[in-house]
């Protein structure tokens, strides 16, 4: 058996054998999964990733290894629980223990459709009706129920029920429709029941996601979009979410430049789900790439209500702010994002950047000394403070600074004509030419226009 | 017309990305064009060569210096606890 059966259900639809295929994704996958297991011994949800791939592959010894081992890590590991349950009930064995309860705090929207599945498989199991056991009288996530619904239908080889239930799905769902159509199961035709069937052939359980989601960012990160979108579309299948679908198609329509689309698909991803933050900020983040400023800082703004504790939404709003020119409330993000984290390097140096631009060199120079504190300098940062203390008539530190500018990196043209500025303050005129001469010689590009310099030498 | 610093900012995640840097663990900043990114570099499994760290800081700074706007790419990343590499 393979993780991966897209291929197989399309060749399946149209006239072929159903071929299992054995992609190196998988392999590609085992291979980092197992160099980052002994790297991080200590990392449970290593070994439950393992788990997952061995069990897609029937490799039930394995799978229980590596979910016995995910628990001895960390024993409260609910997914890892549900997993090992699996792994016995897809041997046609029963655990006889009850699932611990879960804490308050950690029962999910998940959780409660990894108890589902395993209801039906239990009940596959015992000989009862799986299908029965997967409804919710509720009727939260319908469109999981029927789509979980037409794949023990299909297994039973009862392929009306299984058609009831993909037409129900895609009635639901427009996704649903659309991968059920990529697929070959609908529109209903007499090769339905046999690309069904290799799509039944696949891990049904919603604790799989995670796996399919994985397998198709390596896809993707390897430049084969087809292959990433067949994982994804089996990671939709198994756990129907409509947002996190549209967020990896928006990947895939990246990598392939087409930025366009992937505002689109976030768009829907910010619809399905409005209060998924992750959709939020990646949309922010493409609106902000594309220079759409105000549909960024929308996004951003939304995504700052959502998850008040994050600093770098606040930093975005920040830039966002600065480069609508509205200095004041840049400075209050930045002042944000350092509340939530006062060890966020990025607006401690973008607040001091911006005191020092809007006339404030003594606010911009004590944010530095910040930054320099927390170990980290740059020859344009250095710069920057070289000047506010220029600007304050500090000549001495001015010179400190631009000096140790200049040592941090040697060709950054603008730690020279500051350093020439310096010297000439302090009178002395041949160290000064000497610093210009040296700015005039590494000048060039955008550096020497971004600072506003004029010929120094002429200033001498 | 220089591009702003958030734009950049974003370009600068989006390339990361592509790199396969996990952000996790990684300070990112712009300011006035100069991008600094600073921590952590890890690469997310299933990278489909092996990692070499100095092929991949250079072709990070390439990557990051060739983005509209930049200028100055300021890397620093951690080898080990306690020690630094620029």
């Amino acid at each position: 058996m393979t993780t991966n059966g897209i291929a197989s259900a399309q060749a399946k639809a149209s006239d072929g054998p159903c071929v299992g295929l054995w992609l190196d994704g998988e392999r590609v996958a085992v291979r980092a999964l197992e160099e980052q297991a002994q790297r991080y011994p200590q990392h449970a949800d290593i070994r439950f990733r393992l788990g997952l791939l061995c069990l897609a592959r029937a490799e039930y010894a394995g799978a229980g290894a590596e979910f016995e081992e995910a628990l001895g890590i960390h024993p409260g590991y609910r997914a890892a629980l549900y997993a090992l349950r699996l792994t016995g009930l897809m041997q046609g064995t029963v655990a006889r223990d009850p699932l611990p309860e879960a804490p308050e705090s950690v029962g999910t929207r998940d959780e409660a459709l990894w108890a589902r599945a395993d209801r039906a498989y239990r009940a596959q199991v015992e000989g009862g009706d799986p299908v029965d056991a997967l409804f919710d009288p509720e009727g939260t996530d319908p469109i999981f129920y029927h789509h979980y619904a037409a794949v023990f239908a299909t297994r039973k080889g009862d392929f009306a029920a299984a058609r009831r239930h993909w037409n129900a799905a895609a009635a639901l769902s427009d996704t649903s429709r659309a991968v059920l159509e990529r697929l070959g199961v609908l529109p209903w035709t007499e090769a339905s029941p046999a690309a069904g069937a290799c799509i039944a052939g696949w891990l049904w359980s919603p604790l799989a996601v995670g796996l399919y989601e994985y397998l198709g960012r390596i896809y993707s990160r390897n430049g084969l979009i087809d292959e990433a979108r067949d994982c994804f579309v089996q990671a939709y299948l198994i756990l129907p979410r409509e947002a996190s679908h549209a967020m990896h198609l928006a990947d895939l329509a990246l990598a392939a430049g087409e930025e366009e689309r992937a505002i689109l698909l976030l768009n829907r991803a910010v619809e399905a789900e409005p209060t998924l933050v992750e959709a939020r900020i990646a949309l922010g983040l493409e609106c902000a790439a594309q220079d759409r400023a105000e549909e960024a800082r929308v996004q951003f703004e939304a995504a700052a209500s959502l998850a008040p504790g994050f600093a770098d939404v606040r930093y975005n709003l920040g830039l966002l702010s600065d480069g609508a020119g509205n200095a004041e409330a840049a400075a209050v993000q930045f002042r944000r994002a350092l509340q939530i984290n006062p060890g966020y390097l990025p607006a401690r140096q973008s607040l001091a950047a911006l005191f020092c631009r809007t006339g404030r060199p003594e606010e911009g120079l004590l944010e530095y000394e910040r930054v320099l504190r927390q170990g980290f300098q740059s020859a344009d940062m250095l710069v920057k403070m070289g000047r506010a203390a220029l600007e304050l008539n500090r000549t001495e530190e001015a010179l400190q600074y631009l000096e140790r500018a200049s040592f941090v990196n040697p060709e950054y043209a603008p730690s020279y004509f500051y350093l020439g500025q310096a010297y000439k303050a302090k009178g002395l005129r041949n160290k000064a030419r000497a610093a210009w001469r040296k700015h005039l010689e590494r000048q060039g590009g955008g550096n020497t226009l971004r600072h506003g310099l004029t010929k120094p030498l002429d200033a001498a | 017309m220089t591009a702003p610093d958030f734009a950049i900012q974003a370009r600068v995640r989006r390339t990361l990305a592509r790199r396969w840097i996990q952000a996790e663990g990684l300070d990112v900043g712009t300011t006035d064009g100069v991008v600094f990114v600073k921590g952590w570099l890890e690469v997310e499994p299933g990278h489909p060569v092996p990692f070499d760290r100095e092929r991949l800081i250079r072709g990070i700074r390439s990557d990051l210096s060739a983005i509209a706007g930049v200028v100055d790419v300021v890397l620093e990343f951690h080898r080990e606890p306690g020690e630094s590499e620029r």
